[in-house]
Protein backbone atom coordinates (compact mmCIF):
# COMPACT_ATOMS: atom_id res chain seq x y z
CA UNK A 1 0.00 0.00 0.00
CA UNK A 2 1.34 3.40 -0.94
CA UNK A 3 -0.09 6.73 0.09
CA UNK A 4 0.97 10.13 -1.13
CA UNK A 5 0.62 13.00 1.28
CA UNK A 6 -0.05 16.67 0.59
CA UNK A 7 1.53 19.67 2.26
CA UNK A 8 0.65 23.35 1.94
CA UNK A 9 3.10 25.88 0.71
CA UNK A 10 2.80 29.48 1.73
CA UNK A 11 0.53 30.94 4.38
CA UNK A 12 0.59 28.46 7.19
CA UNK A 13 -2.92 28.37 8.57
CA UNK A 14 -4.57 28.94 5.22
CA UNK A 15 -5.55 25.59 3.83
CA UNK A 16 -3.11 23.67 6.00
CA UNK A 17 -5.88 21.97 7.90
CA UNK A 18 -7.45 20.69 4.68
CA UNK A 19 -4.23 18.82 4.02
CA UNK A 20 -4.15 17.50 7.58
CA UNK A 21 -7.60 16.00 6.89
CA UNK A 22 -6.57 14.72 3.49
CA UNK A 23 -3.47 13.07 4.96
CA UNK A 24 -5.41 11.55 7.87
CA UNK A 25 -7.81 10.09 5.33
CA UNK A 26 -4.92 8.54 3.43
CA UNK A 27 -3.72 6.77 6.56
CA UNK A 28 -7.08 5.01 6.84
CA UNK A 29 -6.18 2.94 3.81
CA UNK A 30 -3.00 1.49 5.32
CA UNK A 31 -2.94 -2.24 5.89
CA UNK A 32 -1.37 -4.18 8.74
CA UNK A 33 -0.71 -7.15 6.46
CA UNK A 34 1.23 -5.23 3.86
CA UNK A 35 4.28 -3.00 3.49
CA UNK A 36 3.04 0.56 3.64
CA UNK A 37 4.92 3.38 1.93
CA UNK A 38 4.32 6.93 3.03
CA UNK A 39 5.28 9.01 0.04
CA UNK A 40 6.57 12.46 0.98
CA UNK A 41 8.49 12.90 -2.28
CA UNK A 42 6.53 15.98 -3.37
CA UNK A 43 6.76 17.63 0.00
CA UNK A 44 8.73 20.85 -0.36
CA UNK A 45 7.43 22.79 2.64
CA UNK A 46 6.26 21.78 6.08
CA UNK A 47 4.90 23.59 9.09
CA UNK A 48 4.24 22.35 12.63
CA UNK A 49 0.53 22.05 11.83
CA UNK A 50 1.15 20.08 8.65
CA UNK A 51 3.93 17.75 9.78
CA UNK A 52 3.12 16.93 13.40
CA UNK A 53 -0.20 15.11 12.79
CA UNK A 54 1.55 13.02 10.11
CA UNK A 55 4.43 12.24 12.49
CA UNK A 56 1.95 11.13 15.15
CA UNK A 57 0.05 8.91 12.72
CA UNK A 58 3.23 7.22 11.48
CA UNK A 59 4.38 6.56 15.06
CA UNK A 60 0.94 5.27 15.99
CA UNK A 61 0.87 2.89 13.02
CA UNK A 62 4.42 1.67 13.66
CA UNK A 63 3.59 0.97 17.29
CA UNK A 64 0.50 -0.92 16.12
CA UNK A 65 2.82 -3.28 14.20
CA UNK A 66 2.22 -1.80 10.78
CA UNK A 67 5.22 -1.92 8.49
CA UNK A 68 5.74 1.66 7.43
CA UNK A 69 8.44 2.92 5.11
CA UNK A 70 8.90 6.59 4.44
CA UNK A 71 9.80 7.85 0.99
CA UNK A 72 11.65 11.03 1.79
CA UNK A 73 11.13 14.38 0.02
CA UNK A 74 12.94 15.01 -3.24
CA UNK A 75 13.73 18.55 -2.15
CA UNK A 76 17.03 18.23 -0.32
CA UNK A 77 16.31 21.12 2.07
CA UNK A 78 13.04 19.57 3.17
CA UNK A 79 14.61 16.16 3.47
CA UNK A 80 17.41 17.42 5.69
CA UNK A 81 14.95 19.53 7.69
CA UNK A 82 12.84 16.44 8.45
CA UNK A 83 15.99 14.60 9.53
CA UNK A 84 17.06 17.47 11.78
CA UNK A 85 13.68 17.69 13.52
CA UNK A 86 13.75 13.91 14.07
CA UNK A 87 10.71 13.19 11.93
CA UNK A 88 8.64 11.13 12.57
CA UNK A 89 9.33 9.77 16.08
CA UNK A 90 10.80 12.90 17.64
CA UNK A 91 12.93 13.17 20.76
CA UNK A 92 12.18 13.66 24.42
CA UNK A 93 15.45 14.22 26.26
CA UNK A 94 15.97 17.81 27.47
CA UNK A 95 19.73 17.60 26.78
CA UNK A 96 18.99 16.83 23.10
CA UNK A 97 16.28 19.47 22.81
CA UNK A 98 18.63 22.14 24.21
CA UNK A 99 20.82 21.72 21.13
CA UNK A 100 18.14 23.59 19.13
CA UNK A 101 18.69 26.78 21.09
CA UNK A 102 20.15 28.64 18.11
CA UNK A 103 17.73 27.35 15.49
CA UNK A 104 14.43 28.82 14.40
CA UNK A 105 12.61 25.57 15.10
CA UNK A 106 12.35 22.91 17.71
CA UNK A 107 12.63 19.23 16.94
CA UNK A 108 9.53 17.10 17.11
CA UNK A 109 9.22 16.53 20.84
CA UNK A 110 7.23 13.67 22.24
CA UNK A 111 5.96 13.43 25.79
CA UNK A 112 5.32 9.97 27.12
CA UNK A 113 2.08 10.12 29.01
CA UNK A 114 2.93 8.28 32.21
CA UNK A 115 3.40 9.18 35.86
CA UNK A 116 7.06 8.15 35.79
CA UNK A 117 7.90 10.73 33.11
CA UNK A 118 6.32 13.76 34.74
CA UNK A 119 9.61 15.23 35.89
CA UNK A 120 11.06 14.81 32.40
CA UNK A 121 8.04 16.57 30.96
CA UNK A 122 8.57 19.51 33.31
CA UNK A 123 12.22 19.67 32.20
CA UNK A 124 11.20 19.57 28.55
CA UNK A 125 8.68 22.36 29.06
CA UNK A 126 11.38 24.39 30.83
CA UNK A 127 13.69 23.78 27.91
CA UNK A 128 11.09 24.82 25.31
CA UNK A 129 10.30 27.90 27.41
CA UNK A 130 13.92 29.00 27.09
CA UNK A 131 14.29 28.27 23.38
CA UNK A 132 11.00 29.85 22.27
CA UNK A 133 11.19 32.93 24.49
CA UNK A 134 14.58 33.75 23.01
CA UNK A 135 13.08 33.70 19.52
CA UNK A 136 10.20 36.12 19.99
CA UNK A 137 11.32 38.01 23.04
CA UNK A 138 12.73 38.64 25.43
CA UNK A 139 9.73 40.51 26.78
CA UNK A 140 8.55 40.50 30.35
CA UNK A 141 5.81 37.91 30.80
CA UNK A 142 6.39 36.19 27.45
CA UNK A 143 8.04 33.14 28.97
CA UNK A 144 5.01 32.67 31.20
CA UNK A 145 2.63 32.96 28.24
CA UNK A 146 4.52 30.25 26.36
CA UNK A 147 4.95 28.00 29.37
CA UNK A 148 1.31 28.42 30.33
CA UNK A 149 0.07 27.50 26.85
CA UNK A 150 2.23 24.41 26.46
CA UNK A 151 1.77 23.15 30.00
CA UNK A 152 -1.99 23.66 30.21
CA UNK A 153 -2.60 21.98 26.87
CA UNK A 154 -0.24 19.13 27.54
CA UNK A 155 -0.77 18.53 31.25
CA UNK A 156 -4.39 19.55 31.64
CA UNK A 157 -5.71 18.13 28.41
CA UNK A 158 -3.47 15.42 27.03
CA UNK A 159 -2.07 13.95 30.23
CA UNK A 160 -5.19 14.09 32.36
CA UNK A 161 -7.95 13.50 29.84
CA UNK A 162 -6.88 12.18 26.47
CA UNK A 163 -5.71 8.65 27.39
CA UNK A 164 -3.19 9.08 24.58
CA UNK A 165 0.11 7.28 25.05
CA UNK A 166 2.03 10.24 23.65
CA UNK A 167 1.69 13.95 23.18
CA UNK A 168 3.70 15.59 20.41
CA UNK A 169 4.99 19.13 20.16
CA UNK A 170 6.64 21.11 17.40
CA UNK A 171 7.37 24.80 16.86
CA UNK A 172 8.80 26.99 14.14
CA UNK A 173 9.72 30.67 14.25
CA UNK A 174 9.49 32.67 11.03
CA UNK A 175 11.95 35.57 11.42
CA UNK A 176 10.84 37.59 8.37
CA UNK A 177 7.18 37.35 9.32
CA UNK A 178 8.02 37.64 13.00
CA UNK A 179 5.70 35.01 14.34
CA UNK A 180 6.00 31.66 16.03
CA UNK A 181 3.83 28.64 15.21
CA UNK A 182 3.38 25.89 17.77
CA UNK A 183 1.44 22.67 17.44
CA UNK A 184 0.48 20.04 20.02
CA UNK A 185 -1.09 16.76 18.95
CA UNK A 186 -2.42 13.63 20.59
CA UNK A 187 -4.04 10.42 19.37
CA UNK A 188 -6.36 10.06 22.32
CA UNK A 189 -10.06 9.73 22.95
CA UNK A 190 -10.92 13.33 21.88
CA UNK A 191 -12.49 15.98 24.08
CA UNK A 192 -15.93 14.48 23.57
CA UNK A 193 -14.55 11.08 24.58
CA UNK A 194 -13.08 12.51 27.78
CA UNK A 195 -16.47 13.95 28.78
CA UNK A 196 -18.21 10.67 27.99
CA UNK A 197 -15.59 8.80 30.05
CA UNK A 198 -16.75 10.88 33.03
CA UNK A 199 -20.42 10.22 32.26
CA UNK A 200 -21.05 13.73 31.00
CA UNK A 201 -23.49 13.73 28.11
CA UNK A 202 -22.22 15.58 25.07
CA UNK A 203 -24.13 15.77 21.81
CA UNK A 204 -21.19 15.95 19.42
CA UNK A 205 -17.57 17.05 19.01
CA UNK A 206 -18.54 20.71 18.49
CA UNK A 207 -20.42 20.80 21.76
CA UNK A 208 -17.48 19.10 23.50
CA UNK A 209 -15.05 21.76 22.23
CA UNK A 210 -17.54 24.45 23.22
CA UNK A 211 -17.79 23.05 26.76
CA UNK A 212 -14.00 22.84 27.05
CA UNK A 213 -13.65 26.44 25.89
CA UNK A 214 -16.30 27.50 28.38
CA UNK A 215 -14.16 25.93 31.08
CA UNK A 216 -16.28 22.90 31.90
CA UNK A 217 -14.02 20.20 33.22
CA UNK A 218 -14.63 16.54 32.59
CA UNK A 219 -13.57 15.95 36.21
CA UNK A 220 -14.69 18.55 38.75
CA UNK A 221 -15.96 22.12 38.77
CA UNK A 222 -12.62 23.37 40.09
CA UNK A 223 -10.97 22.43 36.83
CA UNK A 224 -11.26 22.95 33.14
CA UNK A 225 -9.65 26.35 32.64
CA UNK A 226 -6.73 25.26 30.47
CA UNK A 227 -8.07 25.62 26.94
CA UNK A 228 -10.25 28.61 27.70
CA UNK A 229 -7.52 30.66 29.34
CA UNK A 230 -4.88 29.63 26.80
CA UNK A 231 -7.17 30.72 23.98
CA UNK A 232 -7.75 34.06 25.72
CA UNK A 233 -4.04 34.68 26.33
CA UNK A 234 -3.15 33.86 22.74
CA UNK A 235 -5.90 35.85 21.03
CA UNK A 236 -6.68 38.73 23.40
CA UNK A 237 -3.27 39.75 24.73
CA UNK A 238 -0.55 41.70 22.89
CA UNK A 239 0.47 38.39 21.34
CA UNK A 240 -2.42 39.05 18.92
CA UNK A 241 -2.31 35.41 17.99
CA UNK A 242 -4.38 32.70 16.35
CA UNK A 243 -5.80 29.65 18.08
CA UNK A 244 -7.00 26.52 16.33
CA UNK A 245 -8.30 23.32 17.86
CA UNK A 246 -9.48 20.15 16.17
CA UNK A 247 -10.97 17.24 18.06
CA UNK A 248 -12.85 14.35 16.47
CA UNK A 249 -14.97 15.70 13.65
CA UNK A 250 -15.09 19.33 14.78
CA UNK A 251 -12.82 22.31 15.05
CA UNK A 252 -12.72 25.85 16.34
CA UNK A 253 -10.67 28.81 15.23
CA UNK A 254 -10.23 32.16 16.97
CA UNK A 255 -8.24 35.34 16.59
CA UNK A 256 -8.76 38.74 18.20
CA UNK A 257 -11.65 39.64 15.91
CA UNK A 258 -13.50 36.44 15.17
CA UNK A 259 -14.19 32.90 16.21
CA UNK A 260 -15.66 30.08 14.19
CA UNK A 261 -16.68 26.48 14.77
CA UNK A 262 -16.51 24.08 11.86
CA UNK A 263 -16.95 20.44 11.00
CA UNK A 264 -14.35 18.38 9.24
CA UNK A 265 -14.03 15.11 7.47
CA UNK A 266 -12.41 12.70 8.15
CA UNK A 267 -12.48 12.32 11.86
CA UNK A 268 -9.24 13.12 13.74
CA UNK A 269 -8.67 10.43 16.37
CA UNK A 270 -7.48 12.77 19.07
CA UNK A 271 -6.92 16.47 19.45
CA UNK A 272 -4.77 18.98 17.60
CA UNK A 273 -4.05 22.44 18.97
CA UNK A 274 -2.23 24.92 16.78
CA UNK A 275 -1.18 28.35 18.00
CA UNK A 276 0.43 31.32 16.31
CA UNK A 277 1.88 34.16 18.34
CA UNK A 278 3.42 37.33 17.02
CA UNK A 279 6.68 38.92 18.07
CA UNK A 280 5.86 41.45 20.74
CA UNK A 281 7.57 44.50 22.13
CA UNK A 282 5.35 45.24 25.11
CA UNK A 283 5.00 43.41 28.37
CA UNK A 284 2.61 40.44 28.42
CA UNK A 285 0.45 40.09 31.49
CA UNK A 286 -1.13 36.63 31.27
CA UNK A 287 -2.75 37.04 34.66
CA UNK A 288 -5.30 39.47 33.21
CA UNK A 289 -6.68 36.59 31.16
CA UNK A 290 -6.79 33.95 33.83
CA UNK A 291 -9.98 33.36 35.77
CA UNK B 1 5.77 18.28 70.30
CA UNK B 2 4.59 19.99 67.15
CA UNK B 3 7.15 20.98 64.56
CA UNK B 4 7.63 23.14 61.50
CA UNK B 5 8.55 21.28 58.34
CA UNK B 6 10.10 23.10 55.41
CA UNK B 7 9.85 21.58 51.90
CA UNK B 8 11.76 23.05 49.01
CA UNK B 9 9.62 22.87 45.88
CA UNK B 10 12.60 23.21 43.53
CA UNK B 11 14.09 20.01 44.98
CA UNK B 12 10.79 18.16 44.88
CA UNK B 13 9.36 19.30 41.55
CA UNK B 14 11.91 21.46 39.73
CA UNK B 15 11.74 25.07 38.60
CA UNK B 16 8.67 24.63 36.41
CA UNK B 17 5.63 23.25 38.18
CA UNK B 18 2.93 22.56 35.64
CA UNK B 19 1.50 19.15 36.34
CA UNK B 20 -1.40 18.65 38.72
CA UNK B 21 -0.57 14.98 39.24
CA UNK B 22 2.92 15.90 40.33
CA UNK B 23 1.55 17.70 43.35
CA UNK B 24 -0.61 14.72 44.23
CA UNK B 25 2.61 12.78 44.53
CA UNK B 26 4.19 15.26 46.94
CA UNK B 27 0.95 15.25 48.92
CA UNK B 28 1.95 11.75 50.01
CA UNK B 29 5.28 13.04 51.30
CA UNK B 30 3.77 15.77 53.42
CA UNK B 31 3.74 14.68 57.08
CA UNK B 32 0.27 14.64 58.58
CA UNK B 33 0.86 14.15 62.31
CA UNK B 34 2.15 16.53 64.98
CA UNK B 35 2.91 19.25 62.50
CA UNK B 36 2.24 22.80 63.56
CA UNK B 37 3.19 24.24 60.23
CA UNK B 38 4.43 23.10 56.86
CA UNK B 39 6.28 25.61 54.70
CA UNK B 40 6.49 25.16 50.94
CA UNK B 41 9.53 27.15 49.87
CA UNK B 42 9.31 28.37 46.26
CA UNK B 43 12.86 29.74 46.05
CA UNK B 44 14.13 29.48 42.41
CA UNK B 45 10.75 28.23 41.13
CA UNK B 46 10.06 30.15 37.91
CA UNK B 47 6.58 29.07 36.95
CA UNK B 48 3.55 27.45 38.53
CA UNK B 49 0.64 26.59 36.25
CA UNK B 50 -2.93 27.46 37.07
CA UNK B 51 -3.87 23.86 37.71
CA UNK B 52 -0.82 23.34 39.95
CA UNK B 53 -1.63 26.47 41.96
CA UNK B 54 -5.15 25.12 42.40
CA UNK B 55 -3.72 21.83 43.63
CA UNK B 56 -1.46 23.58 46.17
CA UNK B 57 -4.37 25.63 47.49
CA UNK B 58 -6.59 22.56 47.76
CA UNK B 59 -3.81 20.86 49.70
CA UNK B 60 -3.57 23.85 52.05
CA UNK B 61 -7.33 23.81 52.65
CA UNK B 62 -7.49 20.07 53.23
CA UNK B 63 -4.61 20.05 55.71
CA UNK B 64 -6.16 22.85 57.70
CA UNK B 65 -9.55 21.13 57.85
CA UNK B 66 -8.36 17.58 58.33
CA UNK B 67 -5.18 17.84 60.41
CA UNK B 68 -5.36 21.43 61.74
CA UNK B 69 -2.00 21.96 60.11
CA UNK B 70 -1.13 25.27 58.52
CA UNK B 71 0.55 25.18 55.12
CA UNK B 72 2.39 28.36 54.20
CA UNK B 73 3.90 29.38 50.87
CA UNK B 74 7.16 31.31 51.04
CA UNK B 75 9.64 32.98 48.69
CA UNK B 76 7.27 33.10 45.75
CA UNK B 77 8.20 35.34 42.85
CA UNK B 78 5.70 37.97 41.75
CA UNK B 79 4.33 35.89 38.88
CA UNK B 80 3.74 32.90 41.11
CA UNK B 81 2.03 35.06 43.71
CA UNK B 82 -0.24 36.43 40.99
CA UNK B 83 -1.15 32.94 39.84
CA UNK B 84 -2.13 31.90 43.36
CA UNK B 85 -4.18 35.09 43.76
CA UNK B 86 -6.00 34.46 40.49
CA UNK B 87 -6.90 30.93 41.50
CA UNK B 88 -8.03 31.93 45.00
CA UNK B 89 -10.29 34.62 43.60
CA UNK B 90 -11.77 32.23 41.05
CA UNK B 91 -13.27 30.00 43.73
CA UNK B 92 -16.04 32.53 44.30
CA UNK B 93 -16.74 33.41 40.70
CA UNK B 94 -19.32 31.83 38.47
CA UNK B 95 -17.89 31.37 35.03
CA UNK B 96 -20.01 32.63 32.19
CA UNK B 97 -20.03 31.31 28.69
CA UNK B 98 -18.59 33.52 26.00
CA UNK B 99 -18.65 30.94 23.26
CA UNK B 100 -21.50 30.63 20.83
CA UNK B 101 -21.86 27.87 18.29
CA UNK B 102 -23.17 29.16 15.00
CA UNK B 103 -26.26 27.09 14.29
CA UNK B 104 -25.21 26.97 10.66
CA UNK B 105 -21.92 25.30 11.55
CA UNK B 106 -19.65 25.58 8.55
CA UNK B 107 -17.65 22.92 6.87
CA UNK B 108 -13.88 23.27 6.96
CA UNK B 109 -13.76 23.46 3.17
CA UNK B 110 -15.84 26.67 3.28
CA UNK B 111 -13.60 28.56 5.69
CA UNK B 112 -10.16 26.94 5.60
CA UNK B 113 -8.63 29.83 3.67
CA UNK B 114 -9.99 32.50 6.01
CA UNK B 115 -8.04 31.57 9.14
Amino acid sequence: MKIKLKFSKGELFNGALLNVCYNANQFLSLSNSDVNIIDLSDCSWTTPLSILPVASLITYKQESNYIVWIKKPKASRTKSYLDIIHFPKGISKPCEIKKYKDRNYTPIVYFLNSVSTMRTTENVINCLRGILTDKIGPVDGLADAITYSISEIFNDNIREHSQSKYGWFSAQYYPTKEYLDMCIVDNGITIKGSYIAQNIRVKDDSEAIKLALEGKSSKTEERGFGLRTTKNIITKSLLNGKFLIVSGSAGYYANKKKQQFFSLNPYWHGTIVSIRINKVKGRIDIYRYLE
Amino acid sequence: MKTITRMKIENLLGRIVSCRQHIKIIRKRVPTFNEKKIVFDFTNVEFVSRSSADEFLQLQKQFKEKYHTEIEFENMGNFIKKMFNVVEKSYNINRKSSIHIDKKSKRLEEIAYNF
